[in-house]
This record gives structure tokens, C-alpha cells and sequence, in this order.
């Protein structure tokens, strides 16, 4: 109960003392030893909501728990952050994640919107230019065997032609002698 | 003359009766407050109460092995930074952790109590 959360009926013909004394505990009392509590508490680096204990001083024997007792004694501020027993899993996952970080930041940052374009684009123009490819890669090879055709047939009329070409010669060089001699 | 005596002498009987009231309402929140931590021991008496903004008491009767009456006052001072006691007479020490969660217990008890027992008339919940 908080003192923000309460409305004092006050009544001007009434004294003033229940007021008093009711707006004291719900407001400066209450905060200031609350206020201290958490901060020598939490000083000292122990959590301030930890239950347990029994009695407020050695002297005093084991004390009825009210219900703001009973209410604390079920909170526990650990359950709500981490469960202990999740923490072993937490530690085994850490490295598989900066792996994964790690391996995101080799990969390029690629728009979504045009992600789907582009990629449809790089399939569509990679396939048109492995045939432009093999396309030239068959002109080249039809080339090439054209070429060497040609220069197949260029070696052998080669060839013949220095084959024949003495021959011819001589025979025309018999032939004028003979032509001379004859003369 | 007689009218201004009579005019001061019942500011004073009204001021009387204000004490008197303010008082007998922390001696109920003590009478409820020392119900917070059980019964007391036999033939003993126990009182918690909020004395003023930074001042709590605990004051504890008891009859010893003997027959004896024994009594201890405890008196908690609230600092912006941690809380004293003082117990009979003794210097002022800094409370344990646990004491401190204990009284922080017995303090959220006390305003419970004390709002549902004495003080739900002048308190509307929302």
C-alpha cells in the first residue's frame, strides 16, 4: 500500500491527530526506513527483497507472519530475470551466436526490397550469358577447325606444288633443250 | 483580562487533549505493532511503534528464570544511509543485514496493520 494510492477522509470536525499520525506512517516513516533499508542493503551488494528471516532482533522468538511476510516470502527476484538452471544454456549458446554474427558480417548488406529483382536479374542474365558463352565457345571451336582446314589444305597444295614444280621444270627445261637442239 | 485568561487556559485544556489523543494512539499502534512478531513470552509484553519520521522503538518485557522483571527498549534510528540502534543504554551500532531485512518486514507489517486496524477510517483504498 502506497501512500500515493490512498485518499484521507478527512473531516474538519474531527481531530486531527488520526490524520496525522496516519499520513506519517503512510508516507515519511515508511519511505525513510524503507529508503535506508535498500540502501545499506544494496551497499553492502545483497539483494534487499531476500526472505527468511524470523524475528527482528536475537531476543525476540520466531514472529507470526503477516501477510505482506507471507506475500514477500513468495517473491523471488531471480526467477523473473534469470533461472539459474538456464544459465549453462545461456553460456553454451553465447559462441554459437558470435559465430553466427561473425559470419553475417563477411556477407554484404542487401537491400530486401530488391533483393528478389536482383537475384531473378543474376539468374536470367547469368544464363543468357553462359550461352552467349558456349555460343562463342562453338564459334571459336568452328573457327578454329576452319581455320585448320584451311591451313591442312594449304600444306598439302604446298606440297604437291614443290613436288610437281621441279618436275614441271625440268621437264620444261628438257623440253626447251630438246626444242634447241632440235633447232 | 478574565476573557483572555479563559481564551488561553482553553487553548491550553485543547492542546492537552490533542497530546493526550496523539499519544494514546501510538500506545494502540504499539499494542498492535508488537503483535507483528507473535506472541510474547509468557507473562511478558512486547511493543513496535513509529515515534516520528525517523525513530522506530521496540520495547520488550519479560519475567526471567528468577521471577524477575527485565525489559529492553530498542531504538532504531533511520539514517539516510543505514539504520542505528541503540539498546539500553548501550552505544549506537549499525544494524546486521538481517536485522535490516527484518525490520524492513516488520516496518510494510506495521503500516499494514496499523491502517486496518486503527487509522481504516480516515483511509479510503482506491
Amino acid at each position: 500500500m502506497n501512500s500515493e494510492f490512498l485518499k484521507f477522509n478527512r473531516n474538519y470536525d474531527a481531530p486531527d491527530e488520526p490524520f496525522i499520525r496516519a499520513e506519517l506512517i503512510n508516507g515519511p516513516a515508511v519511505f525513510n526506513a524503507l529508503h535506508a533499508v535498500e540502501t545499506y542493503l544494496g551497499a553492502m551488494g545483497e539483494n534487499s527483497e531476500a526472505v527468511g528471516v524470523t524475528a527482528l532482533g536475537d531476543t525476540v522468538e520466531a514472529p507470526a507472519k503477516s501477510m505482506v511476510e507471507s506475500s514477500l516470502e513468495s517473491y523471488n527476484p531471480g526467477e523473473t530475470i534469470i533461472q539459474s538452471d538456464k544459465v549453462d544454456e545461456l553460456a553454451t549458446v553465447t559462441p554459437i551466436m558470435q559465430k553466427t554474427e561473425k559470419s553475417l558480417e563477411t556477407v554484404p548488406t542487401i537491400n530486401p526490397e530488391q533483393d528478389n529483382d536482383q537475384s531473378l536479374q543474376a539468374k536470367v542474365l547469368s544464363s543468357a550469358e553462359q550461352k552467349q558463352k558456349q555460343a562463342l565457345a562453338d564459334a571459336r571451336d568452328a573457327t578454329a577447325k576452319a581455320y585448320q582446314a584451311i591451313a591442312d589444305a594449304q600444306s598439302t597444295s604446298a606440297v604437291t606444288a614443290s613436288a610437281s614444280t621441279p618436275a614441271n621444270n625440268t621437264y620444261q627445261m628438257d623440253y626447251e633443250m630438246d626444242d634447241q637442239r632440235a633447232a | 483580562m478574565i476573557k483572555r485568561i479563559v481564551k488561553s487556559l482553553a487553548k491550553q485544556r485543547r492542546e492537552e487533549r490533542k497530546a493526550e489523543l496523539y499519544r494514546n494512539l501510538i500506545r494502540r499502534e504499539a499494542q498492535i505493532g508488537g503483535e507483528i512478531f507473535g506472541n510474547p513470552r509468557p507473562g511478558g509484553r512486547r511493543e513496535f511503534f513509529c515515534l516520528d519520521e525517523r525513530t522506530w522503538i521496540w520495547h520488550e518485557e519479560w519475567k526471567d528464570s528468577k521471577g524477575q522483571n527485565q525489559s529492553m527498549t530498542t531504538r532504531y534510528d533511520v539514517r539516510t544511509d543505514g539504520i542505528l540502534k541503540a539498546q539500553d543504554g548501550q552505544p549506537y551500532q549499525l544494524i546486521s543485514a538481517d536485522e535490516a531485512r527484518t525490520f524492513r518486514k516488520a516496518v510494510l507489517a506495521y503500516r499494514e496493520k496499523v491502517n486496518n486496524e486503527l487509522y481504516s477510517f480516515v483511509l479510503n483504498k482506491s
